[in-house]
């Protein structure tokens, strides 16, 4: 679960001669919010987002209509962007979580990512979802289960050696300390081929353990 | 975890593209009203016979055309950004960066004066700016990637230096370091060998899936686009016919041309019995002779309507993910087509084959082309010649009225065999016997008797014919020549012989430059049966013909030796085509051969291990064909100095199934086993193992 | 005959000898240098041809009263230092280079000097350009030698070496032209011949059992003629230049006869005198004319490869 497993390789990019009007049609265009702008080698020199296309009005408030048009036409992207130092990047080998943090702290939607000052993928919020979708096995069919457990060590081996003995297979799984308990620990995991029932026949023989969601 | 179905917009996406070049005709439309999506990590294939303007769209999708070509119309749109109308500036610029090609013939994208060390690097140090031992390590890192073998060392070569199948790997190495969002290929594998042509179609595979490269693979071989792609488009004349998923247009093609395609390909899977060829009647036209506001395939279609000739078809859908440009796709119905009168080679029970006499009949044969030493003492007659060994210790016999197919690659000896046979190299060793007549003589020493019997059919259709003299004249040559009809009586019989190759008497007077290559060839097989030989040799004579007329000229192949009672060597690399056409093969390595036997058997377990390697290279029309996934590592072995022992030791797939472990093949060559009378192997592993392997393709 | 074929869509049918050659000449004025160059060629052929009646001075006839006259109504290019006529001079001038090869004096060949050199120097080189390149061995490596060896010489000491060993005559002349040409046409043949004989159909002509004579001059030399006639123009240019050079050094045209290169020679006496004309004619005749050779081969040989 590293960046480069998620991120999207082959952003869309400009470069920083392109016209704002460009730039706009073609982010419209390609269905993206975040645009690299990169000069010749692919190396980043900024990002461009919808915000930043957006002019504050008051640059516009004190020209007049032709000017307007004028000024607007006139405007490239690298007058707009962020400019490279401003941005915030990862690298391709990053944790996934760790780029995630990254993301958090700066409450920004998207991040280039780099190789050397190459941009070689961007990572966005979308891609940070479609990992945790994945991770809890959203897009498969199968029984959904969550398990309440203390958190000690060996509990989790105790669940999944349960299911194991049964011959089943656990498809996708995750876990985080149970809101507003730190003693106990909410497991999620995905069972395919089994009916609920079974399922839960199985589970709530485990000792110290409970179901607390199945679905 | 696949990232292609993330709602993203095609990475290319072109819309009706109409190109055209300026002639001193006026301006020809090659290309119209093509549309299509290339998605991240997804491969569409664009595939056709030649003249039908794949090349024009590869080339088109980069303005790439050339002083003479432009884009006329529609629009060609590149991750959100139109490229119709860009400047050659931007256009280069994005070449660089974000797109990247691979053309056909590698050394067109080397540099014959550089390292290849120094071309890899500079993409990287000169607009990267990433040092020069980074750019060094992560170039040796792409060469790895691309399975080159012994990568530091290649690094230090020069492009004519390394193999051909080499060199396309650096190309493709070049062209990756790029990272590229979009990869166009056009006919990268063509040139290559099947061994290797299929190491670098695995590599395509992976590269799409590790790099989420979008490609445009364009290519005529539809196996290979059963193999890589997962799109196709099926363009002809100029228009795209059909686009869909490679397993719809497979299944369940839906244009009549793409189901006469179909049907004229070689199918390796199946039988002798059921891979009767069947070609498209006509040829492509030419771009300025296209049918101009009316379907372009009509003229050559089955199923033409009056509405075809007054309409053009739109591309209509016909399931998600699969349209066609036929007006009638709906109500054709492809199982039920049944060949026109006369398209089925009339074959007359073959007489001959066992018990008889071979007409011809090799016995250690070996041909050795000497090779002066390059070093000072040779000047002055010192120096010590090598030998390469093209053909070596070769034995078989050819039953009269029988066909024997010769396969392997490039440099196998295979042509070196049929040069020897027909007197333009002379033998170092060995007997060879035809009719009671002695081989092993230069031609210019040969009986014209001997001469006559004895011709040839040649592989290039461009060459095969003097361009000074008429069709007319050189099938009349050999007839003179040899005295076959009086002199007063040569116009009749050539044109008797036209008739026999399916051409008319207009064709008499007609100048080479003035044919097709499906007609060049079939004037060269004329030629070739004028003297009304007993043995024809046939060097490739299909493989520069598109599919369509491949399937002609072999249909008139085969029906001519049934008339004329001809036996037949066929020399060719490709199986499937062999298997059609021969009824004994002979499987050729370095010089030697290494398995032999009837066609059926040759086909089947037990395989010589080479023979099965070529097998499961050979790319099969069939994206839902089961095939073994074996690969051949290295290169072939130098024929200067051949491995000891068995030859394909350096490179067999199977030696853990010898006895010792595969010591005795380094040390001893193998011994011919004897599976039936007729079936023998070059091999040191015993016939019951051999046995035991899996058929190399099994058809669902 | 099985229907497979029979409904293919037909070519055009052969074109008429008359069609191609049509075609040919419209290939021609494609460019508009070969017209050019075509043009100056035309022009002294036709001055050439009918000399005598563009003039009604005879070449050698001398009038002691107008010597060294500018151009006049009588004498439109002028006359020389013994009063000949310079227009009929250059014109009869240009019938020994192109149209007539005086063998001895009552006996004369059709076409010039300059084009019997190079017919004889295509022949010879042809042959040997052939041998060496189809036959190939110790055959190539003795020929190409030789005139490598050959070449080694400066081009008008050669020339002057053969006219200055064998006299001065017009047959003479055409000999020195066809040795000094033949190197460089057998070089250009050879390696024509290198690429030609590896097309199949050379193999075919082998495996016929055919002479080696029969393939060099019927199967191979027909498909070099494209570059050897280019290359023949140009040095049908080089011959008339080399004849002026001959001519000028008094090793050309015994005189009177009018030779453009002597007249250069005996002119450039008066230059300085004040009567630059019998001096400046001839030379213009002589640039015109390569210049005119070199336009149409350059031409010719752009407009045939531009269309392959």
């Amino acid at each position: 679960m590293l960046v480069k497993d998620y991120m999207t390789r082959h952003p869309v990019m400009a470069e920083p001669s392109m016209s704002l009007v460009e730039a706009q049609q073609m982010m419209a265009e390609a269905k993206v919010r975040h645009l690299p702008v990169v000069e010749t080698g692919k190396r980043l020199v900024g990002l461009v987002t919808r915000q930043t296309l957006r002019i504050p009005p008051t640059e516009l408030a004190s020209l007049n209509v032709w000017e307007i048009t004028r000024f607007l036409s006139d405007l490239k992207l690298e007058d707009v962007m962020v400019k490279h130092r401003d941005v915030i990047t990862t690298e391709a080998d990053l944790p996934l979580e760790q780029a995630a943090q990254v993301m958090i702290q700066h409450k920004i939607g998207a991040l280039p990512v780099l190789e050397k000052g190459i941009v070689v993928g961007i990572i966005t919020e979308i891609d940070m979802m479609t990992q945790l979708t994945e991770l809890l096995g959203g897009n498969v069919a199968g029984v959904r289960a969550t398990i309440r457990m203390p958190n000690r060590k060996g509990e989790l081996a105790k669940m999944t050696r349960a299911i194991s003995e049964q011959g089943w297979g656990i498809y996708a799984s995750g876990g985080v300390p149970t809101p507003k308990d730190p003693s106990y620990w909410d497991c999620v995991i995905k069972v395919r081929d089994v009916s609920k029932d079974e399922l839960l026949a199985v589970l709530e023989r485990i000792e110290d353990q409970e179901v607390i969601d199945l679905r | 975890m696949s990232s292609t179905d993330r709602g993203h917009a095609p990475i290319l996406r072109v819309r009706s593209a109409a190109i055209s070049y300026e002639t001193r005709y006026g301006d020809v439309e090659a290309v119209r009203d093509v549309s299509f999506d290339v998605h991240r990590a997804e491969t569409f294939g664009v595939v056709g016979e030649s003249g039908c303007g794949k090349s024009t769209v590869a080339f088109g999708i980069v303005d790439f055309l050339g002083a003479n070509g432009k884009i006329v119309g529609g629009s060609i749109n590149f991750q959100g950004r139109e490229l119709v109308g860009r400047s050659q500036e931007e256009l280069r610029k994005l070449r660089g960066d974000q797109i990247s090609m691979v053309y056909q013939d590698p050394m067109q994208a080397l540099n014959p004066s550089v390292t290849i060390g120094d071309q890899l690097t500079e993409v990287l140090t000169v607009h990267r700016k990433i040092p020069a031992k980074e750019a060094r390590e992560k170039s040796i890192d792409m060469l790895n990637r691309v399975y080159m073998p012994d990568s530091a060392n290649v690094m230090k070569r020069y492009p004519h230096q390394i193999s051909g199948g080499q060199q396309q790997r650096v190309v493709i190495a070049m062209a990756l370091l790029n990272n590229p969002a979009l990869l166009i290929m056009d006919e990268p594998t063509t040139a290559l060998d099947v061994t290797v042509e299929a190491v670098v179609l695995d590599l395509i595979e992976d590269l799409k899936r590790d790099f989420d490269t979008a490609i445009v693979y364009i290519t005529h071989d539809l196996g290979v686009v059963a193999r890589v792609c997962n799109q196709v488009g099926v363009m002809y004349a100029g228009e795209m016919v059909e686009v869909g998923s490679v397993e719809a247009i497979y299944a369940n093609p839906q244009h009549p041309y793409t189901q006469g395609l179909m049907r004229c390909v070689p199918k390796l899977g199946s039988t002798k019995e059921s891979s009767i060829l069947y070609p498209i009647r006509g040829r492509v036209p030419a771009p300025k002779d296209r049918p101009k506001g009316a379907c372009v395939f009509a003229p050559r279609c089955d199923y033409a309507a009056d509405k075809c000739y007054n309409e053009k078809p739109p591309l209509s859908t016909i399931e998600p993910d699969h349209s066609a440009r036929c007006f009638y796709s709906e109500e054709i119905d492809a199982s039920s087509w049944t060949p026109p009168e006369g398209m089925v080679p009339k074959l007359a029970a073959r007489t001959g084959g066992n018990g008889e006499e071979p007409l011809i009949k090799l016995t250690g044969l070996k041909t050795y082309y000497k090779q002066e030493s390059k070093s000072l003492l040779s000047l002055i007659g010192a120096g010590k010649s090598r030998y390469v060994k093209a053909v070596d210790d070769v034995s078989l016999q050819i039953p009269a009225n029988q066909t024997l197919g010769v396969v392997g690659e490039s440099g196998c000896g295979k042509s070196t065999l049929a040069k020897t046979i027909i007197g333009l190299e002379t033998p170092l060793a060995g007997e060879a016997e035809f009719l009671g007549f002695d081989l092993t003589n230069p031609v210019s020493q040969r009986d014209v008797k001997l001469i006559e019997e004895l011709q040839m059919v040649f592989q290039n259709p461009d060459s095969t014919m003097n361009p000074s003299y008429s069709v007319g004249h050189q099938i009349g040559r050999p007839l003179r020549r040899f005295r076959k009809v009086p002199s007063d009586a040569v116009r009749d019989e050539v044109i008797r012989l036209l008739h026999a190759v399916r051409l008319d008497e207009s064709y008499y007077r007609r100048l080479p430059r003035q044919l097709s290559g499906g007609e060049k060839q079939r004037v060269g097989i004329a030629r070739a049966f004028a003297s009304r030989p007993d043995l024809v040799l046939c060097d490739e004579p299909v493989s520069a013909l598109d599919v369509s007329v491949q399937a002609a000229v072999l249909n008139l192949l085969m029906e001519i030796q049934h008339e004329y009672g001809t036996t037949m060597m066929f020399i060719a690399h490709d199986l499937s085509v062999v298997r059609f056409f021969s009824d004994y093969v002979a499987v050729m390595y370095l010089g030697r051969i290494v398995e032999f036997g009837p066609a059926e058997a040759i086909y089947a377990p037990p395989y010589q291990p080479y023979t099965e390697a070529l097998l499961s290279a050979v790319p099969i029309p069939d994206p839902t064909a089961k095939q073994k996934h074996i690969r051949l590592h290295g290169t072939v072995p130098s024929a200067l100095n051949p491995p000891s022992g068995c030859p394909f030791h350096t490179r067999c797939p199977r030696r853990d199934m010898v006895p010792d472990g595969g010591g005795i093949c380094e040390k001893e060559i193998p011994p011919w086993q004897y599976e039936t009378e007729e079936h023998r192997i070059f091999c040191h592993i015993p016939l019951e193992r051999l046995r035991e392997m899996e058929p190399v393709v099994t058809a669902d | 005959m099985t229907a497979s074929e029979q409904t293919m869509p037909k070519i055009s049918a052969q074109p008429s000898p008359l069609e191609r050659l049509r075609g040919g000449i419209s290939i021609l004025f494609e460019s508009k240098i070969a017209v050019i160059g075509l043009a100056i060629i035309l022009f002294w052929v036709f001055v050439a041809v009918f000399a005598p009646l563009l003039t009604p001075y005879s070449p050698t006839e001398q009038d002691y009263l107008a010597q060294n006259q500018g151009p006049s109504a009588a004498h439109p290019l002028g006359t020389d230092e013994l009063g000949r006529d310079v227009w009929a001079r250059v014109i009869y001038g240009a019938r020994v280079v192109l149209i007539m090869l005086p063998v001895t004096d009552s006996f004369w060949l059709p076409l010039g000097t300059a084009i019997w050199g190079v017919l004889l120097g295509l022949f010879a080189g042809a042959s040997l350009g052939l041998m060496g390149g189809y036959l190939g061995g110790w055959v190539d490596e003795v020929v190409m030698r030789l005139l490598d060896a050959l070449m080694a010489f400066p081009v008008v000491l050669l020339y002057m070496i053969i006219i200055a060993s064998v006299g001065a005559s017009a047959t003479n002349v055409v000999l020195a032209i066809d040795i000094v040409g033949t190197p460089g046409i057998a070089r250009l043949v050879r390696s024509l011949t290198l690429d030609i004989r590896t097309r199949d159909y050379i193999r075919a002509a082998e495996i016929r059992g055919e002479s080696p004579w029969y393939i060099m001059f019927v199967e191979i030399l027909p498909n070099a003629r494209g570059p050897i006639i280019v290359d023949a123009m140009l040095r049908v240019g080089y011959a008339i230049f080399a004849m002026g050079t001959l001519g000028f050094l008094g090793l050309g045209l015994p005189p009177p006869s009018p030779d453009w290169g002597s007249m250069v020679a005996k002119g450039r006496q008066y230059i300085l005198a004040g009567s630059p004309w019998a001096a400046l004619w001839p030379s213009i005749a002589i640039a015109s004319l390569v210049v005119g050779l070199n336009l149409f081969a350059d031409g010719i040989s752009e407009e045939s490869t531009r269309y392959q």
